[in-house]
């Protein structure tokens, strides 16, 4: 049986590079970190680079402590309610900071922002399309 | 606007011809549409990832600091290159990580 999804924005990405990298901004009471973050559906939360929490003027350890496993070990970040924009949508998100600045991903993840939308990929032509996950597209 | 004068209108709509009704339909499409278009126009970053695609190999292992798919500023540590890139004018810089080859070969979490 075949199955359709609508999608209201389609977005390009280099699908030369080896992740799905996507042009971000996080704001906070008037600040913004425009930076560059992967799609990881592998992964439970948002977490990004300590500095871009920084740039917000956040003071990263008072957030929620979570430590993250990962196959390589763990690490630990903390979490702030943040507007969250990408492809000119908006979510109040709990992000997570990294607590060491030798972390040096930004990934988007279920969290926050995947179970938020509604995603469609082409992986090979480089097309991600997105709506909200209640947007009804015609 | 607040709720009895909501409620007012509404029930002045219900005095009003379907051809009224339907006219007054186009119109509040018409204004939110608007709106959406002059409200909140999502910032455009693609100038940006063209950039990046293009010379990912010369800024491998560094940050870079870009501003309307110009390079601002690049270096080993994202704090100095974004204070390099305020230094030069740009209150947001889009700020980058290039991964070393090594990096790429990321095998997820």
């Amino acid at each position: 049986m075949p199955w359709s999804l609508l999608f209201s924005t389609l977005t390009e990405y280099d699908p030369g590079q080896p992740g799905i990298n996507v042009p971000v901004i996080l704001r906070l009471a008037g600040r913004e970190a425009p930076c560059l973050a992967k799609i990881d559906t592998g992964s439970a939360n948002c977490i990004f680079r300590r500095f871009q929490g920084e740039l917000l003027n956040l003071d990263i350890e008072r957030g929620d402590p979570r430590d993250f496993s990962t196959a390589m070990g763990s690490f630990r970040a903390y979490g702030h309610e943040v507007t969250l924009i990408v492809a000119g949508m908006e979510f109040d998100s709990i992000v997570y900071f990294a607590a060491h600045e030798e972390y040096n991903r930004n990934v988007l993840g279920r969290h926050g922002w995947l179970n938020s939308m509604r995603l469609g990929l082409i992986d090979y032509e480089g097309k991600l399309y997105l709506s909200r996950a209640t947007e009804d597209v015609e | 606007m607040s709720a009895p004068t909501l409620n007012e209108i509404k029930q002045q709509l219900l005095l009003l011809t379907d051809e009224d009704r339907k006219a007054l339909a186009d119109f509040l499409i018409a204004q939110s549409t608007a709106t959406a278009e002059n409200g909140s126009q999502p910032v455009d970053f693609s100038s940006e990832m063209e950039w990046i695609k293009q010379n990912r190999e010369s800024y491998r292992g560094q940050f870079v600091a870009l501003n309307e798919g110009q390079l601002v500023a690049s270096g080993a540590k994202e704090g100095d290159v974004w204070r390099a890139a305020t230094r030069a004018g740009v209150s947001a810089p889009f700020l980058a990580y290039i991964e070393t080859e090594a990096e790429e070969s990321f095998g997820g979490w």
